[in-house]
């Protein structure tokens, strides 16, 4: 899911990232609230980002496949357990895809450093909360790689040694060293960071200056098109 | 500016430091020395309050570092690169890792973006600005690392062993940027086992079991200027020369007050007088910084100019003895007697994407059975990703590796040892874990026994080792350990990855020792091939037969030890 993201320079690459992130979350919304008309424009809207941001279809395949069984499922308990045809089990399935493509859409156009950067200063009104939580799900984001790179490191090693990891034993063996190897690294890290002066007050003020007037007007068209659909589905 | 008096500190079970009495002044070269062990570590937390003495106190401009309210200005006058390259970076890229320490002390943004240039510059990595933290190599990890403290500018800056990943050429920049900043007034504390990197300092201490043990104070000598540049003209190697003697004196003492009674590497004893000269003329033309034995480190540059002239293309035709052709496809027989036979080999990394690297571009090698081979090279030069392949970890890009014949099958005809292979133990007793490989591959129980002492014998460990957990013995005896498992299977062919990363001078002898034991024709080692890799050129000449030299993912020197030696 990391791994999306793609350098580019198309309209949806341009976009602030802050404004991606709101309105990829209003989208959530509308997907969520949308009858079937409406998850057809939806649809229609959804292929026309694909397009302008030029993502390969296997970008969107790969994005769908590790849920595959997760939407038989689903399609399989509204058919059997509710009833209604297939028709009416297709939706809540056809709400999923959707909603799993639009943050495809997100992921492919917006690096991690600029979600993050976007959630920092989306969290920014939350005071020291918001700021706490940006700054740990942006360490949490720096270690993964590492950690994933550790269990990789470590499977190799053990595998030179002759371990085969699908045995109980193997499992030991790369788990105690990952386990060993993440705790000293975290307590490393944590030295790091205090060492180079970090405090809970800090302020982000780097990156992301004012939102530009097109962002605004984005923002303010699709809020009208959210409060429409509001109004008309209460 | 930084003053320690009268601390004691200890960990529930054993006491670390022990009367440590230290002042360091404004502006101040410190060196601070000693083995794995000794308590350097927890000085260097001690220093910004990371730790909190038992007994005495640590004042750092005047402000106790258990007074919390001062802490943080405290740190910001106290910067500390630590040793793991991998356990310092927060942000996603370069740049933000930078931005990270800088928003911290509430540097202004104009001011944010002078510095990361400034500070990439000096370092030689600005290309690295915008690149993915994650996806570097340890080397590039450090210098960022560096990077990011140095552009906090405070007072003091520690190093502790942050040297130890760079290869020879970024160690020799980085040490003359930190003289740099060292004459502009920045005080600089740097911790290391390696007395070479101490040429610049005003004073160096040692610390023995927890205690200063010795100090060599050359504070009141004047040193010519750093980074003049040489020159033919007489009078600037003069200067040159003056400068040497003064840097390598400080050396010499440096390593005297951690072995007094030898040298410092024992491997390098003997070739020490008849390369003495040579070395002297090689120093002189580079930057004065350069000590004992930085000045005969890998410089992928020059070596490059040196042997230009050989590719792997070229290298057809005799040499010892032994007729190789590249030119054969894969799959051919190897010539006789075995051993490896790496053709055409490339390898590039996330092909196809972003982040694509070309690690290795058409290596041809021929690495013929028994001996050492030694594969060398500066950072991102390809060498552990040539022994991953060697090793069957990875499957190559293109080309091809044959190890008698057959393709390298990871654990059965070929062992790798990666860096820190003590970080891999998971088993209770060192017995077991020597034990383990052995059980496995379905020898009686007699049979295993007699190997796993024969292994701790070889290697060098008392047998009484066997029955303690492997995470409780020291750090060399680690190392020994690991090295006794990967040798009680006998191997064939051991790749060892940096095998003495991180280990003082003893334990580092220790380690070499056993290394060259582990080709002998007795023993458990039994003659096997050895492959060693690692960016200390100094110290694969010390045990390599043979010398292969990669330099951005191409092969620029293949020959034996004599031969590299004569072409530098």
């Amino acid at each position: 899911m990391f791994a999306t993201y793609r350098k580019g320079n198309s309209l949806l690459h341009r976009i602030d990232p802050r404004t991606k992130l709101l309105l990829t979350a209003g989208t959530g919304i509308l997907v969520y609230l949308a009858d079937p008309l409406g998850l057809g424009l939806l649809s229609i809207a959804l292929f026309l980002l694909i397009c302008v941001a030029g993502i390969p279809a296997s970008s969107l395949v790969n994005g769908l496949r590790p849920m595959a069984v997760f939407f038989a499922l689903i399609f399989l308990t509204h058919l059997l357990v509710q009833g209604g045809g297939v028709v009416a089990a297709a939706i809540p399935v056809a709400r999923f895809v959707l909603l799993i493509l639009f943050t495809t859409v997100l992921l492919h156009t917006t690096s991690q450093s600029e979600l993050k950067t976007a959630l920092v200063s989306i969290m920014k009104p939350l005071g020291g909360f918001g700021r706490e939580l940006a700054f740990m799900v942006g360490v949490a984001m720096a270690l993964i790689p590492g950690l994933m790179r550790d269990k990789e490191t470590i499977a190799r090693a053990q595998a030179a040694r002759g371990c085969k990891p699908a045995r109980l034993r193997g499992f030991v063996a790369l788990i105690v060293p990952l386990l060993r190897r993440s705790f000293r690294k975290a307590d490393e890290l944590s030295d790091a960071l205090e060492s180079r002066c970090y405090h809970r007050d800090r302020e982000y003020y780097y990156y992301g200056g004012a939102l530009a007037g097109k962002d605004y007007l984005l923002l303010a068209g699709f809020g009208a098109v959210l409060v429409l659909v509001l109004w008309a589905s209460v | 500016m930084i003053e320690l008096a009268n601390i004691n500190f200890s960990y529930p079970e054993r006491p670390v430091l022990r009367d440590v009495n230290l002042r360091i002044r404004r502006g101040e070269y410190l060196g601070v020395t000693g083995d794995n062990g000794s308590g350097k570590t927890t000085l260097v937390k001690l220093l910004n309050g990371l730790l909190l003495p038992q007994e005495g106190c640590v004042m750092v401009n005047g402000a106790s570092t258990s007074d919390r309210g001062s802490l943080l200005a405290i740190r910001r006058s106290v910067g500390i690169v630590f040793q793991n390259p991998d356990a310092q970076a927060v942000g996603e890229t370069v740049e933000e890792d930078i931005v990270f320490g800088l928003e911290n002390i509430r540097v202004p943004a104009s001011e944010i973006d002078r510095r990361i240039e400034r500070y990439l510059g000096m370092l030689g990595i600005k290309e690295l600005r915008d690149r993915n933290i994650s996806l570097l190599s340890g080397g590039q990890k450090q210098l960022v690392n560096i990077a990011a403290v140095m552009a906090m500018e405070p007072a003091c800056i520690v190093f502790d062993e942050a040297l130890s990943m760079l290869d020879a050429d970024n160690r020799r920049n980085v040490l003359l940027m930190i003289s740099r900043l060292n004459r502009r007034g920045t005080s600089v504390i740097q911790i290391t086992h390696n007395p070479a990197d101490l040429g610049n300092c005003h004073r160096v201490i040692a610390i023995s079991e927890g205690r200063i043990s010795g100090t060599v104070d050359f504070s009141s000598e004047t040193p010519m200027p750093l980074d003049s540049n040489a020159s033919v003209d007489g009078r600037a190697v003069t200067a040159e020369c003056a400068e040497y003697d003064l840097r390598s004196a400080i050396c010499k003492a440096a390593a005297k007050l951690v072995s007094p009674q030898g040298s410092v590497d024992g491997a390098n004893e003997g070739k020490e007088g008849k390369e003495g000269k040579s070395v002297m003329v090689s120093r002189m033309h580079n930057n004065a910084i350069d000590t004992n034995d930085i000045g005969r480190e890998y410089n992928p540059v020059a070596f490059t100019a040196c042997v230009g002239s050989i590719r792997p293309q070229q290298k057809k035709g005799k040499r010892g003895g032994e007729v190789r052709d590249h030119r054969t496809g894969p799959g051919s027989a190897v010539w006789e007697g075995g051993g490896i036979e790496i053709r055409h080999l490339s390898h590039t990394y996330s092909p196809g994407t972003e982040w694509e690297i070309p690690a290795l571009i058409d290596v041809s090698l021929t690495i013929g059975k028994g001996g050492i081979t030694g594969i060398v090279g500066g950072i991102g030069s390809g060498k552990s990703t040539l022994a991953c392949l060697i090793a069957g970890l990875d499957t190559p890009t293109s080309g091809s590796i044959a190890i008698d014949g057959r393709p390298p099958e990871p654990g059965r005809n070929v062992r790798i040892l990666f860096q820190h292979p003590e970080e891999f133990f998971f088993e209770k007793t060192v017995r077991e874990a020597v034990a383990f490989g052995l059980s496995k591959a379905g020898l009686p129980e007699d049979a295993v026994e007699q190997r796993v002492l024969s292994a701790i014998d070889e290697v060098g460990l008392d047998r009484s080792i066997l029955g303690e957990s492997p995470f409780q013995i020291s750090s060399g005896e680690q190392r020994l350990a690991a090295f006794a498992i990967s040798i009680a299977v006998k191997p064939g062919y051991v790749i060892f990855d940096e095998p003495t990363a991180g280990l003082d001078q003893r334990s580092r002898r220790l380690v070499l020792d056993a290394i060259r034991r582990m080709t002998g024709g007795e023993g458990a080692g039994c003659g096997a091939t050895v492959i060693y890799i690692s960016h200390r050129i100094r110290e694969v000449l010390g045990v390599a037969d043979r010398i292969a030299v990669l330099d951005a993912g191409n092969l620029t020197f293949e020959g034996t030890n004599a031969m590299y030696r004569d072409r530098m």
